[in-house]
């Protein structure tokens, strides 16, 4: 049940060069990794729509998102201050199916690492066994606050700090049998992964993204293209869809 | 003192002056959890088609400052699946339905009212001719008096219900399209629709919407929609319905001082998804302040000489 929480900022700072980890109270809710928040602050600027941002962490009733600047919302976000007052939905959307029985290989490209960081967390608690490749442009963007869990891959396309390449160079080299995909990236990115586990006949799953007006299902704004000519909107359906199931442009 | 917050539409009443307006609602069920429905005094549904209709591409919406474009192209699940899976819903809610309808053709219209006239859980509708993303010809059917007058006077003779209809501000002279509408029988206009608006990325080029025009909301449009509704209510007899860019209770006051008799809150809906519920306070509380009765007493505070 989405919930509309007023709470505070409990901490806000940069993680790397341009993405900012965020943590504030969010009591009495269960959030699956792959769900989000939808975020309305009082601006000072002329935009006023919320901004979704998926889960990083969840715990003792502490919300965490990782977020990159990318308008003039997200840039005001970043200089919120400890106690800066939020109105919050949450949890939005439907989250990942991650299933015991079966490997979790969790993909992240960029700003997708936050919620694939939520899945990690999850597998660690629950005992499934899984792997996270992170594939970042450069070291100058990976998160520099120890957030990665032991056994993750980090992926630079230019080399710059662990593997280089992408997270799907990385994932190439990965055995998949006995295992499940878990993805969230730029689109691009997720096509490619999408059909790289369709052609190795590996279940996979991705959050997409788009832009969002009422985060709750009613303004059809957000959808994106499935098979069979349907449409599913990414804040209600999703924003977590099985690969077969999308029709990539 | 006894407040009277009813509002009266044809020879039916609402409970209270504040909807929320077509395509920011979903069908009322999407916001059942964050906001008190049976305060609502109409859920004005997301537009109905007599076909499903999928909609335009993606990206539908993009935030400009002060306001939302969207070109979501009247995506809808069709009338026999309204029926099916949305109708039933509306018999456990007391706010009353009005169906939003949409068509490519006059015919359409006719058979969506026709076809809904019967349900008890159906309050009235509100005749959607001013839709600018949908090119079959909607804002083109709209912006034209003869049309207006014509297609009112036909939904006038299949239903008892009341017809409300939605005006578009994309027009030289938004009265003469209501004086139209009134002359064929309407119960109401409402005033206005979106404005018509266009947004580029200038570093790829690229318009905003894949429509790439689209209809522009929000606070932006609110000084639009006040002026409409002060231009129209005076054009016509017929009861006004303020929308456009309300974002709190003084924007509802600001309309019904216009000459509304009633609102709808539409993209602020988005940001605030209780704010009909803290409208309707505001309003009370004004009355009360005001020592207002009703809520036509609204329309008498405006010093207009």
């Amino acid at each position: 049940m989405v919930k509309d929480i007023k709470t505070e900022i409990i901490e806000n700072r940069k993680i790397s060069k341009d993405f900012y980890k965020m943590s504030f109270n969010l009591p009495n809710i269960s959030p699956k990794p792959g769900q989000f928040l939808s975020i309305k602050s009082q601006l000072p600027t002329g935009t006023f729509l919320r901004r979704p941002f998926a889960f990083s962490n969840y715990d003792k009733e502490v919300a965490e998102i990782i977020y990159q600047v990318r308008g003039k919302t997200t840039a005001f976000y970043s200089n919120l201050k400890k106690g800066a007052v939020l109105n919050i939905l949450s949890p939005c959307g439907n989250g990942f199916p991650i299933e015991n029985s079966k490997k979790a290989i969790l993909v992240a490209g960029g700003i997708g690492v936050g919620p694939m960081l939520f899945c990690a967390e999850f597998c660690k608690n629950r005992g499934i066994p899984f792997t996270l490749i992170a594939g970042f442009k450069s070291s100058d963007f990976m998160p520099t606050d120890g957030t990665f869990p032991k056994n993750s891959v980090i992926t630079t396309d230019d080399g710059s700090y662990g593997f280089k390449g992408t997270a799907l160079d990385y994932l190439k080299t990965v055995l998949l049998q006995n295992s499940i995909i878990y993805c969230c990236g730029p689109t691009i990115m997720m096509k490619l992964i999408s059909n790289y586990a369709t052609e190795n006949f590996t279940e996979c799953y991705l959050s997409l993204e788009e832009v969002m007006g009422c985060s709750v299902g009613a303004c059809m704004g957000c959808v994106i293209n499935l098979t069979e000519n349907r449409k599913a909107r990414v804040c209600k359906d999703g924003p977590v869809f099985a690969g077969k199931e999308i029709k990539w442009s | 003192m006894e407040l009277d917050l009813s509002v009266k539409i044809g020879s039916c009443f609402l409970d209270n002056p504040v909807g929320v307006a077509s395509g920011t609602f979903g069908y009322g069920e999407e916001f059942e959890e964050l906001c008190d429905l049976n305060k609502i005094g109409a859920i004005y549904t997301k537009a109905i088609s007599l076909e499903p209709r999928l909609g335009n591409p993606t990206p539908r919406i993009a935030e400009v400052d002060g306001g939302m474009l969207n070109a979501i192209g009247l995506a809808n699940v069709g009338i026999k699946n309204f029926i099916k899976y949305k109708i039933p819903y509306f018999k456990k809610i007391k706010s009353k339905i009005i169906v939003n309808v949409a068509g490519s053709l006059e015919e359409e219209y006719i058979e969506i009212v026709q076809a809904l006239s019967n349900f008890d859980e159906i309050w009235g509708f509100e005749i959607n001719l001013s839709c600018p993303n949908v090119k079959e010809g909607c804002l083109a059917f709209g912006t034209v008096a003869e049309n207006v007058e014509r297609l009112t006077a036909m939904l006038k003779k299949k239903t008892e219900k009341p017809i409300i209809i939605k005006l578009t501000p994309n027009v030289t002279e938004i009265a003469s399209i209501a004086l139209a509408a009134e002359r064929g029988g309407a119960d109401a206009v409402s005033c206005i629709n979106t404005v018509l608006g266009m947004a580029i990325d200038i570093e790829s080029g690229n318009f905003k919407l894949a429509n790439k025009t689209g209809g522009l909301s929000g606070p932006a449009i609110k000084p639009i929609g006040v002026a409409a509704v002060y231009k129209v209510s005076r054009a016509v007899k017929i009861p006004v319905i303020g929308v456009g860019g309300i974002m709190c209770s003084e924007d509802a006051i600001e309309y019904l001082i216009a000459g509304a008799s009633a609102i709808q809150i539409g993209t602020g809906n988005f940001i605030d998804p209780k704010l009909a519920n803290t409208v309707l306070d505001g309003i009370e509380k004004y009355m009360k302040r005001k020592n207002l009765k009703r809520i036509r007493d609204l329309n008498n505070i405006l010093r207009d000489n």
